[in-house]
């Protein structure tokens, strides 16, 4: 089976040591550039699918400047077999539509079964290359994976998502298929020094758009569909702040402050009545209550 | 009618109910909605609520498209693009927003490829200047980027819930005119095939996701007494959290506080054990669709916020109420 | 610890390294000399927080010109004879790799001339009643001038000094804050008017201390988001000059709120939510780049990292929670919650400090005793009975068996917990807890014998024969047996209504109108109960402390189930009257269904008494409000030194 990841070097702002507030901050040593999270924890899934069959074969893309051949070469020492580069240095201005159309040129044609992506980077966390990249190559597409099961003979392929609340969904389909992966759902490998220095000897596939052009895809910035105008600082999330209204009087800002700055105030009793006691009476209103909001019993199932 | 510069918006609801952070996210609709000067239109898929154009008036939507279909109850990523695709496509709407839950972060991807509409995920703000300005935190939080989409057609965005607005009483009271929906789901291709789900261990999960809490107050005395809401929550299938006093006390890991210095908790159902209902407390618990409260002290602040309030000995109470659930599944299902 | 990662991640002011996101926040505390110099008690109170990991200490407001002076023993910078003192202090500080930080105050009109023997400055002759009332004179241009060489002067001594940034205190009703609000700014001149002017004196001043310290110094502004009074500043009018300051390189801004007319609302009490003024430092936030110091109540580490991760600010000043506690952080870090010694808001602390006495902590005995309080391991192991279980029982339980002793703890009740146990009850008052609660838990991890329920006798405590006994027996409701009728069932007590073991009725008669009373009336009212509270006295809430007083006199004052009556008596009661007495007419109130002595408290001495009496163990002592019913500061002291002196 032929396996592709995607796999992004992210440009990670990991502190903000900058004196200067209208630049966000931000001094140049802020940024580290590593592999994104997710997506070594994608390569890692796929290492393991080829541990449980060997006759797997783990391919690797990349898009971005120059500066992706480190994650690249970190891939092969983790175990990868094809690197592939597509060299492009303003990544930037890329959104996530035309980095897939990217890809997807790339992809396309080539047989993967399975392509896995990250969540999302840990830079842009928008989180949208991968389900943009099975629209393009029009393949089905399952999210949040934290478990794939190895493809079975007849080519299907069992997955485990997460869904809200710590619940968990089954799904089955079959290749080809792309996956986006969680990160922290395994631990992904640490290569050996000897793997390292034997990567560092390899030649990598680095391609360039013009080898990629096809059918009259204008690939590039003229795919956007969405840009960045302008960066800033993160604002607080949202509480009310009713104390702010200058309708109102010194005194009655300082009560609501008082009150905790501005909760809402607590809404009149909604039960027409207490029940009182532990009667049997009270026990069936709290059954039926239970009943309606959807609580089942464990002890019926067990 | 249907207009260029309405907004939409996708709600989901769980057990008859609407799901939590909806009224945020109608809130944020109509706001925007009247910035745009257009109408506010809700889709619900799956199962009918009650009294649901009652609430929605309240909220401001103009309009609501609904698909009666119990298999809709359960999201299916083929269907459900499918079936919005078509729909958005026909009204093409200026914006159209889902919550940044699981159903919107695996949905809202696949709509957007699907009718070629730009999209911006876990936005913390939508602002109408010139042009629409979605506004989402990049670099894992230390920043904020704004990003304007091109073309003028739908625009998509998942909103995320922690920069909903905080909620309060609606007070509107728009007549929302209902359409149903009717298309044919057999006829949808799928290539995914949900084979089951599981639900979380509420011993593990995290208490802000938990569907069921029983939250521990003062009232419920020593340390010894937790065994019983311990079984009772395992017999419910409820995660335990305690209000901050329990905490302070050692008697359950911070991880389990709710309130205002602890956890904001939107499950379905709480049960609020000997807990007196301080602002620090009850400001934990305002996504919560239904809260049952117990205290022996009939002037409790947290009658105020219950559905269901009950004036008895929270201990008795609970033992007598574990043994009752349990005889009635033994009796084979009388509950 | 994954729960706290914004709190100790570190952060940048300008080129400053700060190790972590708090900050023990300005406070005065009365510990200099007269001359304004830093005392060895102030570096040894300073130390003990900077070891336990605080990121960075601002140092108390500081005066920068005697006139300006706001308490006795504060500290200052006016003269270059106080340099070498606070240079002591910052070394210290810098040995722990804690930034050093200086608050630049002149009070202007807030300065009393009992305190400074000088008439008192301000843009206009209005004077401040809160600090005494005295008229200030207007300043003149030239003074205008001569203020800001001094505070440029006192910013050159912070540099020598060792600080490592410098706020502006403006805030509080200070002298910078004076001259931006329109509410005692009435000048006509370049200095008054129009929003120009009076950004004009705050304008210059900065840029005074700016061309003194140059442009790598970073320099902040303490700034009072709304002064919470009638035609006074708002949030609007603050942020938009602390933005304008920002434009001329302001590195950061602190944010608190209130002035001395509306002193309530600068150093908030238990009545408020934890972290009060944070949608304040939001507000703040949204207008700036520069970071933003949020205070107010933020007594608990778990709301200093919501309030960071919620970008509400980016440090946290907290104040009387490292007072509290020096080691909250630590203990935060490790996950040792219930372990800290929580700073409930009780402003004791401030109430000294406004009394012109010496600062100390309600909830901890060592805070400005750190050297006299260190605990000493105990040379001879000795037993120790102590009966009670209220605040001075455990503290002297606790203490004595950190030091080695072997202690059994004997409380009659149930819990532990003493007055506390119902002086923790109303809605206003639930913080009270945390003086027990923290208590409760380092007896238990102590390694103290405790039962309870277990009411001892003299026969008991000499059948166990301990070395040393501690009699903290504490106190009862004092019930005046001389008022007829005190026998009726509708007669009943403080600490029953409290602890809910009286029904409660829908028309009270609460006799005393001091903090018990209160506590009392609240409480009934809170459950829908009408009570008419008398005194003899002439003013009520007297022990309840300035800012508590006005915080709770006006919450009373509007509570419509609540009537208060001044002067008065109760004379005798009926079953379902009582007759109360003014001045010499009496009146009788009908319609009673309870009265409710909450007169004051009785010393619960017996114990004692028959000790002394029998004789056979000499090694005995009697502590706490058994002794004398006094504030909780005084009772935990005394437990703490009684456990010391074992």
């Amino acid at each position: 089976m032929k396996i592709l990841i995607c796999m992004k070097t992210v440009r990670f702002l990991h502190a903000q040591t900058g004196s200067d507030p209208k630049q966000l901050n931000i001094a140049p040593g802020d940024y580290v550039e590593m592999i994104n999270p997710s997506d070594a924890a994608a390569i890692e899934a796929a290492l393991r699918i080829k541990e449980q069959n060997p006759a797997t074969e783990i391919s690797i893309v990349s898009l971005g400047g120059a500066s992706a051949e480190t994650g690249l070469r970190r891939a092969l020492a983790m175990g990868a077999d094809r690197v592939n580069h597509i060299l492009y240095d303003d990544c930037a201005a890329l959104d996530s539509w035309a980095s897939a159309a990217i890809l997807a040129a790339w992809a396309q044609h080539k047989d993967f079964q399975l392509i896995l992506c990250g969540r999302e980077a840990i830079d842009s966390n928008a989180g949208l290359v991968g389900p943009y990249l099975a629209a393009q190559l029009a393949i089905p597409h399952v999210s949040q994976i934290i478990n794939i099961a190895a493809p079975d003979s007849a080519g299907k392929i069992t997955v485990e998502r997460r869904l809200d609340r710590g619940d968990r969904e089954t799904v089955e389909c079959s290749a080809p298929v792309l996956l986006t992966v969680e990160d922290g759902i395994n631990l992904p490998r640490i290569p050996g020094l000897a793997a390292m220095l034997q990567a560092g000897k390899r030649r990598l596939n680095t391609l360039g758009l013009a080898d990629l052009t096809s059918a009259g895809a204008s690939l590039g910035p003229a795919a956007n569909r969405s840009e960045i105008i302008r960066l800033s600082r993160p604002k607080a999330k949202r509480r009310a702040v009713a104390q702010f209204n200058p309708v109102l009087s010194a005194a009655e800002r300082a009560k609501l402050m008082m009150k905790g700055g501005g909760a809402p105030a607590p809404r009149p009793a909604k039960s027409d009545a207490l029940l009182e006691g532990h009667s049997e009476e009270v026990l069936l209103e709290l059954e039926r209550l239970l009943q309606a909001s959807g609580v089942g019993l464990k002890s019926r199932y067990s | 009618m249907a207009g260029a510069n309405d907004v939409w918006l996708l709600l989901a609801a769980a057990e008859g109910r609407l799901g939590a952070y909806a009224d945020g996210l109608m809130r944020e609709g109509r706001r925007l909605a009247d910035a745009l000067e257009g109408d506010l239109t809700a889709i619900l898929l799956g199962p009918d609520i009650d009294r649901l154009e009652e609430t929605l008036g309240k909220f401001g939507v103009n309009r609501l498209y609904h698909q009666r279909d119990d298999s809709l109850a359960d999201y299916h990523p083929e269907i459900y693009t499918a079936l919005l695709g078509g729909l958005v496509q026909r009204h093409q709407p200026r914006l159209f927003l889902s919550l940044a839950a699981s159903l919107g972060s695996d949905l809202m991807p696949r709509l957007a490829a699907a009718i070629g509409a730009p999209l911006v995920m876990n936005c913390s703000n939508i602002e109408t200047a010139a042009e629409i300005e979605f506004t989402k935190r990049v670099q894992s939080g230390r920043l904020q980027a704004t990003f304007t989409a091109s073309g003028g057609g739908t625009n998509l965005a998942t909103l995320d819930p922690e920069y909903l607005p905080d909620p309060e009483d609606a007070k509107r009271d728009t007549v929302t005119q209902r359409h149903e929906v009717t298309v044919e789901l057999a006829t949808i291709p799928t290539r995914l095939e949900i084979t089951s789900r599981q639900k979380a261990d509420p011993k593990t999960v995290d208490i802000r996701e938990a569907e069921i809490v029983v939250a521990l107050g003062n009232g419920v005395g020593a340390k010894e007494n937790i065994a019983a809401y311990e079984q009772f929550a395992e017999l419910i299938g409820a995660a335990l959290g305690g209000s901050r006093p329990v905490i302070d006390s050692g008697v359950l890991p911070h991880k389990r506080q709710i309130g205002q210095t602890g956890r904001s908790i939107s499950a379905r159902l709480a049960i609020l054990c000997g807990i007196s209902g301080s602002e620090y407390f009850t400001k934990g618990i305002d996504q919560v669709a239904t809260k049952i409260a117990i205290n022996s002290d009939r002037d409790a602040a947290i009658f105020k916020h219950a559905d269901l309030g009950i004036v008895a000995d929270v201990n008795t109470l609970i033992a007598n109420l574990t043994a009752h659930l349990k005889n009635g599944a033994k009796r084979g299902g009388g509950a | 610890m994954g729960d706290f990662e914004k709190l100790l991640e570190p952060g940048y002011i300008k080129n400053l390294k700060i190790k972590n996101r708090t900050s023990m926040g300005p406070m005065e505390k009365q510990w200099g000399d007269r001359l304004g110099n830093v005392t060895q008690r102030y570096i040894d109170y300073m130390v003990e927080r900077a070891k336990n990991d605080v990121g960075m200490i601002t140092m108390e407001s500081t005066f920068i010109d005697p006139v300006g002076r706001g308490n006795i023993y504060q500290l200052g910078l006016w003269d270059d004879s106080n340099i070498a003192s606070h240079r002591r202090l910052t070394d210290a500080l810098h040995e722990y790799g804690t930034i050093a930080v200086t608050e630049l105050q002149h009070a202007g009109r807030n300065a009393a001339t009992y305190k400074t023997g000088f008439q008192p400055v301000a843009p206009s002759p209005i004077p401040c009643a809160v600090s005494g009332g005295y008229m200030p004179r207007e300043m003149t241009v030239e003074d205008i001038k001569e203020c800001t060489l001094k505070y440029a002067a006192a910013a050159r001594r912070a540099r020598e000094a060792g600080y490592d940034m410098v706020t502006l205190h403006g805030a509080h009703g200070y002298i910078l804050n004076s001259f931006l609000s329109p509410f005692t700014n009435k000048r006509t001149d370049e200095y008054g008017g129009s929003l120009e002017n009076r950004y004009r004196f705050g304008t210059e001043i900065y840029q005074a201390v700016r061309n003194e310290l140059g442009d790598n110094h970073p320099i902040g502004y303490r700034i009072t988001a709304d002064e919470f009074v009638e035609g006074g500043l708002t949030l609007e009018d603050t942020r938009a000059f602390i933005k304008h300051l920002e434009g001329l390189g302001l590195d950061y801004v602190d944010v608190s709120s209130g002035i001395y007319e509306s002193a309530q609302m600068i150093i908030h009490t238990m009545d408020f939510a934890p972290g009060s003024l944070l949608p304040y430092a939001a507000g703040m936030k949204e207008v700036l780049d520069i970071p933003v110091i949020a205070t107010g109540r933020l007594n608990d580490m778990r709301i200093a990292e919501q309030a960071l991760e919620r970008n509400e600010c980016d440090y946290v000043h907290m104040l009387r929670a490292f007072h509290a506690d020096p080691e909250i952080l630590t203990k935060t870090q490790k996950g040792e919650l219930e372990d800290i010694n929580m700073c409930m808001a009780c402003n004791k602390c401030i109430d000294l400090m406004f009394g012109d006495q010496r600062v100390r902590c309600t909830v901890n005995p060592c805070a400005g005793r750190e050297r006299e309080m260190a605990l000493k391991p105990a040379a001879h192991k000795k037993s120790v009975l102590v009966v009670g279980g209220g605040l001075a029982g455990m503290e002297v339980a606790r203490i004595a068996a950190q030091r080695g002793h072997k202690v059994s703890l004997y409380e009659k009740e149930d819990e532990l917990g003493g007055a506390v146990r119902w002086a923790s009850k109303g809605q206003y008052r639930e913080e009270w807890w945390q003086a027990a609660r923290y208590r409760i838990h380092s007896v238990n991890a102590s390694g103290v014998d405790v039962h309870l329920g277990e009411e001892m006798t003299l026969a008991d405590i000499k059948a166990a024969k301990p070395d040393v006994t501690i009699l903290a027996t504490g106190t009862k409701p004092f019930m005046p047996p001389y008022v007829p009728g005190i026998d009726k069932p509708l007669v009943s007590d403080y600490a029953k209504v409290l602890l809910g073991e009286t029904k409660i009725g829908s028309n009270a008669l609460v006799i005393g109108g001091q903090n018990i009373g209160l506590t009392t009336a609240e409480f009934l009212s809170e459950h829908g109960c009408k009570c008419t509270v008398i005194d003899d006295a002439d003013a009520i809430g007297a022990d309840l402390g300035g800012i508590k007083q006005m915080v709770v006199l006006p919450r009373i004052e509007a509570d419509e189930n609540i009537t208060v009556r001044l002067n008065t008596n109760v004379e005798r009661i009926g079953d379902d009257w009582a007759e109360v007495q003014c001045k010499g007419e009496s009146e009788t109130l009908e319609g009673i269904d309870m009265v409710v002595f909450a007169w004051g408290q009785d010393m619960v001495q017996h114990l004692a008494d028959e000790m002394a009496a029998d004789g056979t163990l000499e090694n005995f002592r009697l502590i706490g409000d058994a002794v004398w019913p006094r504030a909780p500061i005084d009772v935990i002291y005394e437990g703490a030194l009684a456990g010391r002196q074992i």
